[in-house]
């Protein structure tokens, strides 16, 4: 028996060769940091840790249930897994990552181990433990700019993230009491005459992942975290944790069937359309750059939010679609913000008049910001179109005013971005610049701030390489 | 005959506005001649087009009403249960959208010699005007309603920049102002867009083809079909649907109460984008009425007839009123545009054949007449840099040739027979106030109102003739007295042709009405004839 079950985790662990790589190399980089000071080596560990960790990807045919139904690997979390190496080692490229701590390093590793873990925990308590492993790897990058308002917003941050937890725990318990297991496994609701404490129960654990994926009423650090925090970090926050909990977020309302409890439906379209519309409006008054796009990111979860609600595959795809350009989107609009952070430009008004010292990376940062807006012709634009087709379509099918509503949020809801994103062009293109700067930005950095904007135009044009990426998700899931 | 025409015509300028674009900036020659050398071979190749044209094609159905036409399949997307989500890259030309092409390729032309005067920033602005060329006959051509929306689209983008970065002194108000209407408008497209999508197609597999929307081939039990009834908050879907694109091509036209963005936009763009704006973006909005709304929507085109026609006739009558209490003179004329495109819309809602001829008609003809009226009001600005009526007098004394263009497109303007305005208006008045007797669509009330736009136009030019070149001459500053010279060869290159197309086109209406007198019969006789059938369903 015991050695059955110990086998059963032997034989598990050969398919964790990619969260194990990343734990090893966290422990790697953490302890070149102590031997050596010098950064350079961290990055060249984190980027190897990166690479072996693509290289060792478990392959896998079929959903698969791991250590007694706890973990779940199935073809949606091998896609995100690549999405997150992929996306984790353009951050060290970025201007800003030359004053920081070996640890830093350390700690994004630990944070795409906890959002890695998070993509197949399918256990209450797994998933309060690769929660707290993602939050408080964040709480601790928010501080690395090492200032007085970092620790502000930290603690902030902190604060929040602590009671949301404890409000999870405590739903978790509800949850357990009513179905007598931990494992979602095991979980039947549909046995159940739903009574009230139970719902409780599930909302309270679900207020903990709208958190992460700072879903209004839940989004209260983001502004604050995001303007502190350092950029390369801020570009990891608001992608990886973020779809890590928006998969997590799918497994659960998935669980609890739904489509078929019609009050946690319209909660999830009502919360989703405050989340659109208040992140887009909260957006308009903001002087800070990463403030700005904190907003905007906000108002991206409402987008991402719609997807899940939306059942089979062609939600899952519209998702994953969505969650890819978000992250291609995000990593071009943050890059451009670091170049600018590291050449004094902070706050919008810094921006004033930039084309005249600064023409190419000018021009270039249209590119995320039209595909950040969602219009053509850029793959912010292909996200969003598919998305609402879905939607639409899926409102054919079972004229649910709900979701209707919803879908109509989320298109008129683009003109609102319009506006907050048009901010960043409109100061540097329309206001007269206050004092000559002088930029001193790399060829290198222009480079790949190139690359990063074509790829925007690239997937518009060429989609193709999403479709194959819809064949990987759904050869395995369905 | 080149084979794809089209095609040609929308990458030319992408092309060389990429060239444009590795110019260095100091070379402002080069950069300029190149702009203009591939304005003139589109030219060129309208002409082309519509000498190629054949206007005695009767068609039988949408399927085979256009020529020029080319279809490479371009997107395709994973759609779960449904397929594919497929778009093409599907061009064409019928009689709606060819004289649309030719009237861009003219003033594309003058709106580069009209940007000679450009001398900041050169290679952005030319970068930035032949994308937008390249877009807006993109516009035109498109026949599958995705490729229509990401040129339609990808046209407000550099003209933000325009009007945004060249303008007048308020132009960054102006063009967030411009930004955020269009897009709103093009929001609402986007919905029925997607609506359409989903309902449209063959055998199962969906569709974005224009043609096949036009056509009616829709899906059983989709939420478009005729056939469904649905209802959506009490009303039929496909109303709504309607409603959506005409509001949406109504912000693009403008159509009062939507047209606000228009004098702010006009005021503040340097005098060539005015020139664009007036001249073709407005027409965008036009043939979207035509292709989309009109064509796709007939059963709600003749339900809501009657309202259309009354916001035709508000746009015309308000837009008049408005324009005569101007006293910027680039003002009054947006405001003549807004009422003059009262009259497209007018004319489109009577659905008849007097009425949509002309309807297009007088798109083109104002496309001209507004083009040359902001080029005249250029020409004064230049001099003195001010548009106030009342800053200046009796410039027929010292300016007479001026006077003569100023003279002859106001009266093109205000709808004088022997020059194009009097046909289109007519024509619209004709069809307006015949329906009644017609299809019984639109009572006969609302054209004789909207003939009061022809008198009220007559007032506001008449009475800015008076003031501004009548009387002793007299201008406010001394140092304008020095500047007030006679038109010079630049001007006279962008006035003369445009001179010779109103006179002509007055004079000979045919040259443009026959080519395109198959198609709008076609248009007609099948939005009579498909509203009828949905409506009976």
């Amino acid at each position: 028996m015991l050695t059955n079950q110990l086998n059963e985790i032997l034989d598990g662990l050969g398919l964790l060769t990619y969260e194990l790589v990343l734990a090893a190399g966290a422990l790697l980089v953490l302890i070149i940091g102590v031997l050596s000071k010098k950064i350079w080596l961290s990055k060249v560990a984190f980027t190897l840790t990166l690479l072996v960790s693509l290289w060792w990807m478990p392959s896998i045919s079929d959903t698969i249930q791991l250590f007694d139904g706890s973990l779940v690997l199935d073809g949606l979390g091998v896609v995100m897994k690549w999405l997150f190496s992929l996306l984790a080692i353009w951050i060290v490229f970025f201007p800003n990552s030359r004053s920081h701590p070996p640890e830093f390093y350390f700690l994004i590793l630990s944070i795409l181990l906890g959002s890695s873990l998070m993509l197949s925990a399918n256990h209450l308590l797994v998933v309060y433990l690769v929660v707290e492993l993602t939050s408080f790897s964040a709480y601790i990058l928010t501080n690395f700019n090492f200032k007085k308002q970092s620790f502000e917003a930290g603690m902030k941050y902190l604060i929040f993230g602590g009671i949301s937890s404890a409000l999870a725990l405590y739903g978790a318990s509800l949850i357990y009491g009513f179905t007598g297991t931990l494992s979602f496994g095991l979980m039947d609701f549909e046995l159940m005459a739903q009574p009230a404490l139970l719902n409780v129960g599930i909302i309270l654990f679900i207020g903990a992942i709208l958190f992460k994926v700072s879903v209004v009423p839940f989004h209260i650090w983001v502004p604050a975290t995001y303007q502190e925090s350092p950029t390369d970090a801020v570009l990891i926050l608001s992608v990886i944790p973020k779809i890590a909990g928006f998969v997590l977020l799918h497994r659960v309302i998935s669980l609890v069937q739904i489509q078929d409890t019609y009050w946690l439906y319209v909660l999830m379209a009502v919360l989703g359309s405050v989340t659109v519309v208040f992140g887009a409006l909260g957006a308009i008054r903001q002087t800070n750059l990463k403030r700005l796009i904190a907003y905007g990111a906000i108002s991206h979860s409402g987008y991402l939010l719609a997807a899940l609600l939306v059942p089979f595959e062609e939600g899952v795809t519209a998702f994953v679609w969505y969650a890819i350009i978000y992250a291609i989107m995000n990593l071009a609009i943050f890059y451009f913000i670091s170049v600018w952070e590291v050449n004094g430009r902070k706050e919008l008004s810094d921006l004033s008049g930039m084309y005249i010292s600064e023409i190419l990376l000018s021009v270039l940062v249209i590119i995320p910001i039209i595909a950040l807006i969602g219009l053509p012709p850029t793959a912010g634009f292909t996200a969003k179109f598919y998305l609402f087709t879905i939607l639409w379509n899926w409102y054919q099918e079972i004229s649910d005013v709900a979701i209707l509503s919803y879908l109509i949020v989320l298109i008129l809801t683009v003109v609102v971005s319009l506006f907050l994103y048009l901010k960043i062009p409109f100061y540097i293109f329309l206001k007269e610049a206050t004092a000559p700067k002088i930029d001193k930005s790399k060829t290198s950095q222009k480079i790949l701030a190139t690359i990063f904007s074509l790829a925007l135009l690239w997937v518009f044009l060429r989609p193709e390489i999403l479709n194959k990426i819809a064949e990987q998700i759904n050869s395995i899931n369905w | 005959m080149i084979n794809n025409l089209l095609s040609l015509m929308i990458f030319l300028p992408l092309f060389a506005a990429a060239i444009v674009g590795v110019i260095p900036s100091h070379m402002k020659g080069a950069i300029r001649w190149t702009t203009l050398g591939t304005m003139l071979v589109e030219l060129i190749l309208s002409l082309m087009l519509f000498v190629g044209f054949d206007g005695s094609h009767q068609a039988e159905s949408w399927a085979d009403a256009f020529q020029f036409v080319e279809a490479l399949p371009w997107i395709s997307l994973k759609f779960g249960s449904l397929g594919a989500l497929e778009v093409n890259y599907f061009v064409g030309v019928d009689g709606i959208s060819m004289p649309l092409i030719v009237l861009s390729g003219i003033l594309l032309v003058i709106g580069v010699i009209s940007s000679w005067k450009i001398t900041e920033k050169v290679k952005g602005y030319f970068v930035l005007y032949l994308i937008l060329s390249a877009s807006l006959i993109g516009c035109f051509a498109a026949l599958d309603f995705f490729l229509f929306y990401v040129f339609f689209e990808f046209m407000l983008l550099p003209m933000f920049f325009l009007i945004g970065i060249w303008g007048g002194p308020r132009r960054s108000y102006a063009s967030v102002k411009f930004f955020l209407y269009t897009l709103f408008g093009s929001l609402l497209i986007l919905i029925v867009m997607i609506g359409l999508y989903l309902s449209v197609g063959n055998d199962g597999v969906n569709s974005f083809s224009l043609i096949q929307m036009m056509d009616g081939s829709y899906l059983p039990g989709s939420l478009l079909n005729p056939e469904t009834h649905f209802q959506l908050w009490g009303i039929n879907i496909r109303y709504l649907a309607f409603g959506l694109v005409l509001v949406g091509f109504m912000i693009k036209l403008p159509a009062v109460p939507f047209h606000t963005w228009l004098p702010d936009a006009h005021v503040e763009a340097p005098t060539a984008i005015s020139v664009l704006l007036a001249g073709v973006l407005l027409k965008v909005g036009g043939y979207g009425l035509f292709r989309i709304a009109y064509s796709i929507f007939p059963d709600a085109a003749m339900e809501l007839a009657q309202p259309v026609a009354i916001l035709g006739m508000i746009s015309i009558v308000y837009g008049g009123l408005v324009a005569m209490a101007q006293n910027d003179i680039k003002k009054l004329i947006a405001y003549s545009s807004v009422s003059h495109m009262g009259f497209v819309l007018l004319g489109l809602a009577v659905i008849t054949l007097e009425g949509i001829s002309g309807s297009l008609f007088q798109m083109v003809s104002h496309g001209f007449i507004s083009g040359a009226l902001f080029l005249i009001v250029g020409v004064l600005y230049d001099r003195t840099h001010d548009r106030q009526i009342e800053n200046v007098s009796g410039l027929a004394s010292k300016l007479p040739l001026y006077t003569f263009f100023v003279v002859l497109f106001f009266f093109g303007s205000l709808g004088l027979p022997g020059l194009s305005g009097f046909v289109g208006e007519v024509l619209v008045l004709m069809g307006a106030i015949g329906a009644e007797s017609i299809n019984q669509l639109v009572p006969r009330w609302i054209g004789m109102i909207a003939v009061l736009g022809i008198i009220i136009s007559a007032a506001y030019y008449l009475w800015t003739l008076q003031r501004m070149f009548f009387g002793t001459y007299w201008v406010r500053e001394e140092s304008w007295d020095q500047e007030m010279k006679e038109i010079n060869l630049r001007e006279w290159i962008m006035l003369a042709p445009l001179g010779i197309l109103v006179i002509l086109l007055g004079i000979f209406p045919s040259v443009l009405l026959d080519p395109i007198e198959n198609s709008i019969q076609f248009l007609v006789e099948s939005i009579i004839n498909q509203g009828k059938t949905y409506l009976s369903l």
